[in-house]
């Protein structure tokens, strides 16, 4: 009797563990995001491009020098890019905040206090990697959805779309989509043949950085999981047969043209 | 019954049982309905009250009620955790930005389906014990007749009483 309510017990389980597998693996429904075509969302990120520059205190940075280092980085991590469904627009903006931030559609905006804060190329392919992390991954699109629903981000109304782009910018996205972007991230440095460590020093800088210099960190240094993206940076394991290549950018003559 | 070496008391038959028992056996499964609604959001409530009905009075009780009673309880405790579990992590999405993955989702497929399942065989339990009628659910069926019926190693052994020692 007593094997018999053992036995019936653990079929209990079983089939309970069973569902939650079956719900969790299986997808009923399509993801919202994925309702969202990726050509509707070229279009959305255009959009909130143009309707970031529209506001006074932000203006496009353009310089030759600086876009042709930009586009360098841009193009040797697309290279090394596992999955890869968008093409990359990089937009500088003229500000002295340190920061850099993920558009729907491939855009990733950077400001030129982040590009004068950035020591050496490497550092600023981290910081497109992980954005490029989240474009992939659709995070933005995802974190919009949650926060204003797929009526709101699919509506043509011009007022509604410019209020959904003030959001954009400030979008702040969960623990699971930041890890998920550090991992992209730390691969395709390593694919790209740019040291995964960089990651880490990037990050480090920053916590030091905010220790002492409050007022133009925004988003980068308000990200609370700094430290466990250190030691995951730390921690990745290189293939055998990983060999770095320097990217061929002088990083002062950036700096001078800021 | 003899059964791996355990011995178990004869299951009564639907016209052995009185009417009081055949209620009192039902109100094991029906009396949860209720206070499951006020355990809401809780559900902590259904558990403890469960347990009271079990416990109070006890030695009145026959063994057809206290099976059916134990049935029940047993019964609510896993589906009592599971809610409470999926109360939990519903306010860890809200408050703590916790992400709606897939396995939240399936999480909550799993409570709905085992809440429906619950609340379904209880309506059969409730009706079969008004009956005089055993329904066992699996795993808790087994544990709850062994709980109940099982005799006990105390009562098997014959006390002698003996005079004073002189």
């Amino acid at each position: 009797m007593k094997k018999s309510i053992i036995r019936d017990l653990l079929i209990l389980v079983a089939i309970g563990a069973a569902i939650w597998a079956i719900f969790a693996l299986v997808p009923f429904a399509p993801k919202e995001s994925k309702i969202i075509s990726i050509n509707k969302e070229y279009e959305l990120g255009e959009f909130m491009v143009e309707n970031f520059f529209n506001d006074a205190q932000y203006s496009e940075f353009n310089s030759e020098t600086v876009d042709s280092a930009l586009s360098l980085i841009a193009e040797t991590l697309s290279e090394g890019a596992i999955k890869k469904e968008y093409t990359y627009k990089i937009i500088v903006f003229d500000h002295t905040m340190i920061n850099a931030f993920a558009m729907p559609g491939g855009n990733i905006i950077i400001s030129t206090g982040l590009l004068n804060f950035i020591e050496e190329p490497e550092e600023l392919a981290a910081i497109m990697a992980h954005e490029m992390g989240h474009i992939e991954n659709r995070d933005v699109l995802k974190r919009l959805i949650k926060n204003l629903g797929i009526a709101v981000i699919t509506s043509g109304d011009q007022y509604v779309l410019s209020e959904v782009s003030k959001t954009a910018v400030s979008t702040v996205f969960d623990r699971k989509q930041e890890r998920e972007a550090d991992e992209f991230a730390l691969k395709l440095l390593e694919a790209s043949k740019i040291n995964p460590r960089i990651y880490a020093t990037v990050f480090r800088r920053f916590n030091e950085a905010n220790q002492d210099w409050n007022e133009n960190l925004e988003l980068l240094m308000t990200h609370p999981h700094n430290n466990s993206r250190i030691r995951a940076a730390l921690e990745y394991e290189l293939h055998e047969d990983f060999s770095e290549t320097k990217l061929d950018i002088d990083w002062q003559k950036i700096k001078n043209e800021l | 019954m003899q059964n791996e070496n355990l011995t178990y008391y004869p299951l009564p038959q639907p016209d052995d049982l009185d009417i009081r028992e055949k209620e009192d056996a039902m109100g094991a499964y029906f009396m949860m309905f209720a206070a499951m609604a006020i355990g809401l959001p809780l559900p902590i409530v259904n558990i403890i009250a469960a347990a009271v009905y079990l416990f109070m009075d006890q030695t009145k009780k026959s063994r057809y009620v206290r099976f059916h009673a134990l049935h029940s309880l047993y019964a609510q405790i896993p589906v009592t955790l599971l809610n409470a579990g999926a109360v939990t992590w519903v306010l860890l999405v809200f408050f703590r930005d916790y992400a709606l993955t897939n396995i939240f989702w399936g999480y909550i497929a799993l409570v709905a389906l085992a809440n429906l399942t619950y609340f379904t065989f209880s309506i059969i339990a409730a009706v079969k014990a008004r009956n005089g009628q055993f329904f066992y659910f699996l795993f808790f069926g087994k544990l709850a007749y062994h709980l109940a019926y099982r005799v006990k190693e105390d009562n098997k052994t014959m006390v002698v009483n003996q005079p004073p020692k002189m």
